[in-house]
């Protein structure tokens, strides 16, 4: 298959997906329209071999997420200050659009948008991902010690909102070592 | 009871999935090729590497324009005519300036590929890449001080970047110059608060290349090339 089709048939299959993804990040449709987009065009832009398409979406995921943090990171003042202008940035009808949604989708909505950079895309990575804290740190490029505060924070600061949250079985990842020695997270 | 939160996340992805607009496809394969082409231009010239390493050597260095000094190697770079551009016929246009006619060859050699980021303007920032692309073989330079972008209504200059850039000097010879991500905080000529209204701009790029000696970096001649019109809606 031409690298043109297969954009073509990963936009149409998976497009919605990844946006998703990257509004769990961002928190707005349209940027995360234009982040999935970008990130697209960035994986099909450079040849490449192999058809795999996984593996594209995998490196598409971490465009996004290396998108969104360096956006994040060129402007803090502006990322620090942007939860001012949630209510003038609301686009006509974005309301009525916003009650229909389901009470459980607005609380996690409010609840993600209070979180710094770092500490959601932890969340986003464990709680929708399911990646291990070594994974996280991996991906983000710290320290594991650093990868477990940004979610310990994170997840406090959902709490204030949400209530206790609740580590489903999936989260307990037992990693049995090669030296023997177990350690669970 | 506890909050499930991965539940929570799945049904809000799944949510903003079914809301989600499909999408373009058409303008997904422009975006894609348009790298591609660059890319390739790229691969035909020298050595990517060995540009890197230059400009870093130039980043160290002063600037330097006019003629060079006495026992300075002759310039290197190419001689003769410039190649095919878009250019404007004008100078670049500054504050509340009408955007001059702009010239535009068909299929030019040298362009300007203007990228805008999300969202367009970010607490003042104007969010753009820019890649400038030339023949491969031919050697131009760029300053950084000398890449404008500049927000346009009705054809009149409305908004223009703050003075920005350290005059470092970037040049290649391997067709792409390199994405710039230029983000000059945006300052409105007329408006009293600062702040832009909500509408359809245009932005523009103008970029002064220059031709010199990439060692001693002496300019010999510059030429002005235009990037856009990117149309940016602001709300």
């Amino acid at each position: 298959m031409a690298w043109g089709d297969e954009l073509a048939d990963l936009a149409a299959r998976r497009g919605p997906a990844l946006v998703a993804y990257a509004y769990l990040l961002v928190g707005d449709l349209d940027r995360a329209q234009d982040l999935a987009q970008e990130a697209l065009a960035r994986a099909f832009g450079r040849p490449r071999r192999g058809t795999d398409l996984t593996w594209v979406e995998a490196y598409v995921r971490r465009t996004i997420l290396n998108a969104f943090l360096d956006g994040t990171r060129r402007d803090r003042l502006w990322a620090r200050s942007r939860h001012l202008f949630v209510v003038g940035d609301e686009r006509p009808g974005e309301g009525d659009a916003l009650a229909a949604r389901t009470a459980d989708h607005v609380d996690v909505q409010q609840a993600l948008a209070l979180l710094p950079p770092r500490e959601r895309a932890c969340v986003v990575l464990r709680f929708y991902d399911d990646l291990t804290v070594p994974a996280i740190a991996e991906r983000l490029d710290i320290s594991e010690g650093a990868a477990k505060r940004y979610l310990s924070d994170g997840v406090r600061r959902l709490e204030a909102v949400l209530g206790s949250v609740e580590e489903t079985p999936a989260a307990e990842v037992v990693e049995v070592r090669a030296s023997g020695r177990r350690s669970r997270r | 009871m506890s909050y499930d939160l991965r539940r929570g996340l799945d049904t809000l992805a799944a949510e903003e999935r079914a809301s989600a607009e499909a999408l373009p496809v058409e303008a997904l394969r422009t975006r894609a090729r348009r790298r591609r082409t660059a890319r390739t231009a790229a691969a035909s010239g020298l050595a990517v590497a060995t540009v890197a390493a230059v400009a870093v050597a130039a980043a160290a260095l002063p600037v330097r324009l006019g003629t060079p000094p006495a026992g300075t190697p002759a310039p290197t770079t190419t001689a003769g005519a410039w190649p095919s551009a878009v250019t404007p016929t004008g100078p670049v246009p500054g504050c509340g300036d009408v955007i001059p006619p702009i010239v535009r060859p068909q299929d030019p050699e040298i362009t300007v590929e203007v990228e805008v980021g999300v969202p367009p303007v970010q607490g003042g920032r104007v969010n753009t890449g820019v890649t400038i692309v030339s023949p491969p073989g031919f050697q131009v330079a760029y300053e950084d001080t000398g890449v404008v972008a500049l927000l346009v209504r009705d054809g009149v200059v409305v908004a223009v970047p703050d003075a920005g850039g350290a005059g470092v000097a970037y040049f290649s010879d391997a067709g792409e110059m390199g994405v710039l991500a230029r983000e000059p905080r945006a300052v409105p000529c007329a408006a009293d608060d600062g702040a832009l209204e909500p509408g359809t701009y245009e932005l523009y790029v103008f970029a002064e290349l220059l031709r010199g000696d990439p060692l001693t970096l002496t300019w010999t001649d510059a030429m002005t090339v235009v990037g856009g019109p990117v149309p940016v809606t602001l709300d």
